[in-house]
């Protein structure tokens, strides 16, 4: 019933603005009039305006009779509450190819219903600081070049000195 | 100011007021003997002049007596002179000029004795009170030498500990400090490394190394 909605939300900033937008167009049914259409038209983007109105369009195959909006609503605000999220820290502002990608790596192997929170931060130069359900794991750059920098460190001072 | 500087500041004051006490003890000890002395000096030069005083009285005695007995013999001769004659009166005459020239010439004898004996006295007293104070002298000067190098030798002791206490400490400061410019210059290296690391990776770079960060993952089972 939301998979073609789901599948299209794949970052934390998606989810919570669509969070927001279905909020509104709950709210605007209790307003009087047809305040849920301009709702619809005005305030959503096209295609959670298409993709809803597709869906309320529809009948209930087991109540024959047409879907309650609201009940539809609140569903998909649960489903979108309900979407895990995977944090990647990353030394760069990753391109939509690269989410794509990144998100379809992860939902290959944790399944589908799963976004990702991403974040910039240069410092790490490289590489990605993963956490998913409580497990951390720093890949990155900068965690190797620590490591390496520790273990060479009195190699390095010496070479300093024997420079100076 | 560090505060090695001034730890040695102070303890160089403290040995510089320890021998100033030493040495204005020692200005007391020389002024104590000093007045002594001078009181010795002043006892010796009563009694010198007592002794001549008493010596030109018995002179004068001696002269009152002296003077006494030649007129009681000149009265006796002249008492006589009136029974003698012209020539035993001339003759008389001249046994008295010779009798007060000799007396005088006695009397002066006498004189220049009590003379020499009061000047001998004095130079006997000035001689021993010379070498008295030579003596007071050389042991005051001996006793200031002695207080002189201990205070010295104390000085030089403390300032020895203070030197060896501040050069352990400039070590420690010194080791701590290259240490600190160790880890500086290790820092230094560090982060100009990862600024040219971070420089040279472009954003493709930078995606394939996230992928193969997700693979890694995966292999960790951390999805």
């Amino acid at each position: 019933m939301y998979s073609e909605i789901l599948l299209k939300v794949k970052t934390e900033e998606e989810r919570e603005a669509l969070i927001e937008e279905i909020r509104g167009l709950k709210a605007s049914l209790y307003e009087h009039g047809s305040f849920f259409e301009d709702t619809l038209r005005t305030r959503v983007r096209d295609w959670v305006s298409q993709v809803i109105k597709d869906a309320v369009a529809q009948r209930d195959a087991v109540a024959q009779k047409e879907i309650d909006k609201e009940k539809y609503l609140q569903g998909l605000i649960e489903e979108l509450s309900k979407l895990k999220s995977a944090k990647l820290v990353l030394a760069f502002e990753p391109t939509e190819a690269a989410v794509q990608r990144y998100h379809e790596f992860i939902s290959k192997e944790v399944g589908e219903g799963v976004v990702l929170n991403i974040s910039c931060l240069p410092g790490i130069l490289g590489g990605a600081i993963i956490i998913f359900e409580g497990k951390y794991r720093d890949f990155s750059l900068r965690r190797v070049f620590e490591e390496e920098f520790r273990q060479s460190r009195e190699l390095i001072l010496k070479t300093l000195s024997l420079n100076a | 100011m560090e505060p090695n500087t001034i730890y040695l500041l102070i303890l160089i004051g403290i040995s510089i007021v320890f021998i100033a006490i030493g040495a204005v003890t020692a200005y007391l000890r020389v002024v104590s003997m000093y007045l002594s002395l001078k009181e010795e000096q002043i006892n010796l030069k009563r009694d010198i002049a007592r002794e001549k005083d008493k010596a030109l009285e018995e002179a004068g005695r001696q002269t009152v007596q002296i003077v006494e007995e030649a007129r009681l013999k000149a009265q006796e001769i002249i008492k006589q002179a009136q029974i003698f004659s012209t020539d035993q009166k001339s003759g008389l005459s001249e046994e008295i000029k010779r009798l007060s020239e000799v007396q005088g010439r006695q009397y002066q004898a006498f004189l220049q004795d009590i003379q020499k004996q009061v000047i001998m006295t004095t130079q006997s007293v000035s001689s021993e009170s010379k070498e008295e104070m030579l003596k007071e002298i050389k042991v005051f000067r001996d006793t200031l030498q002695a207080e002189v190098a201990r205070s010295q030798s104390e000085a030089r002791s403390l300032i020895l500990n203070a030197y060896k206490t501040i050069e352990t400490e400039v070590e420690r400061y010194k080791e701590m400090r290259f240490k600190e410019l160790d880890k500086g210059i290790f820092e230094i290296v560090k982060e100009i490394s990862k600024k040219v690391i971070g420089k040279e990776i472009n954003v493709e770079e930078h995606e394939k190394l996230v992928t193969k960060t997700l693979e890694e993952a995966k292999q960790q089972n951390v999805f």
